[in-house]
């Protein structure tokens, strides 16, 4: 029987049809010369396992921090323009709150919350024109909703401030890592809602969306 | 922690398995780019914490970001021979016995990348060609190839 490297070095990962690795066992036990070579492999196999991750020679994390210190500055930066944006205070502003309270007449269906959680993955605005580029597409994305009459309300939550209630305290909550807006929509089933809620610009910036159904009661 | 925003929590995920991103770095794609590279990762890795669900162990989820950050950035380039003696050819000097790192790092950059993740990370066939986008045939081929040469560069008598 030909065996070859390979089938020492497939038999060795035990990737081989049991027949071809049986055959494979038998032909190694018979031959010294092919147990020299697939213990050269397994050696190999085992020597690259045994590697170890040694560390850099220098502290990597001075420079790691100093760049996650300019991305959390930077956000900070722009939060509060993106936070104004939404909340009507810039110029322009009356376009926001038409769909935010939603005028427009509203299609019958279950009433679904889509919750905005936002985290270290959100895209942060590198500056104003993006800022301003992501208002609009929430924006633009309401309206779409408005248009098929599924949109009920749009809020905006305020960041780093409010508070979590807990049963002797409350809180302060100071950190933007929960939820950063809402939206309530009609629609007729979960997959309809799921098929709306996929459209959301905020999955495209890096956040998630909580997707319920209310219970109306 | 960290996933809230905690840079004291994610500094303590970088001293837990900051070698292991620039091990990876280094043996990708070369000591000279390694720890930029490593510092993109755990940066990369700040922003995208929010996507990490817990349903794999960090470990393995920040060495697919790794691996793929590298694959996306430069390509696992082919890296330079740092000996004198022509790589992988049966000139080499008899009894030649080069070290095993060193060896993998002059490798062709597919036989490297699969041969590290395979059998220095103890990935298998399937998680490889998913992370390098090639079919589990070629993850296969590669690792055989990659056995092969570094036999030979290692002076393996019978290869």
């Amino acid at each position: 029987m030909n065996v070859t490297d390979e089938d020492l070095s497939a038999w060795l990962d035990d990737d081989l049809p049991a027949d071809r690795r049986s055959a494979i066992a038998h032909a190694v036990a018979a031959s010294p010369e092919l147990q020299r070579r697939l213990a050269r492999l397994r050696a190999l196999r085992t020597a690259a396992g045994a590697l170890p991750a040694s560390p850099p020679e220098q502290d990597l994390w001075p420079g790691i921090a100093r760049r996650i210190g300019q991305l959390r500055t930077s956000r900070r930066r722009w939060l509060p323009l993106l936070a104004a944006s939404l909340f009507g205070m810039l110029p322009g502003a009356a376009l926001t709150w038409w769909w935010l309270r939603g005028d427009s007449p509203i299609a019958t269906g279950e009433r679904f919350v889509l919750l905005l959680h936002e985290g270290a993955g959100m895209t942060v605005p590198a500056n104003e024109a993006e800022a301003r580029t992501m208002v609009a597409r929430y924006r633009d994305w309401a309206a779409t909703m408005a248009g098929k009459q599924a949109l009920e309300l749009g809020e905006k939550l305020r960041d780093g401030e409010g508070f979590v209630l807990e049963a002797r305290d409350d809180v302060p909550r100071t950190r933007r890592d929960g939820i950063g807006g809402l939206f309530i929509l009609r629609a007729a089933d979960y997959a309809a809602a799921r098929e709306l809620a996929r459209t959301c610009p905020h999955l495209g910036y890096g956040g998630t969306i909580e997707l319920r159904r209310i219970h109306d009661t | 922690m960290a996933l809230h925003g905690d840079v004291t929590a994610f500094e303590r995920l970088y001293r837990r398995h900051g070698a292991m991103v620039h091990a990876l770095a280094r043996r990708l794609c070369g000591s000279v780019t390694a720890d930029d590279l490593t510092q993109d990762v755990f940066v990369r890795a700040w922003q995208k914490l929010a996507t990490f669900r817990g349903e794999a162990p960090f470990r393995a989820w920040l060495r697919t970001l790794a691996v793929r950050w590298f694959a996306n950035q430069w390509r696992l380039p082919e890296l330079p021979t740092t000996t004198a003696a022509e790589p992988f050819t049966h000139d080499a000097p008899p009894g030649l016995r080069l070290d095993l790192e060193a060896a993998i790092g002059r490798l062709p950059a597919g036989a490297r990348a699969v041969f590290v993740l395979h059998d220095v990370e103890g990935m298998d066939h399937a998680e490889v060609a998913t992370l390098l986008g090639v079919s589990v045939g070629t993850s296969k081929s590669q690792l055989h190839r990659a056995r092969a040469l570094l036999r030979q560069d290692l002076g393996d008598p019978e290869s």
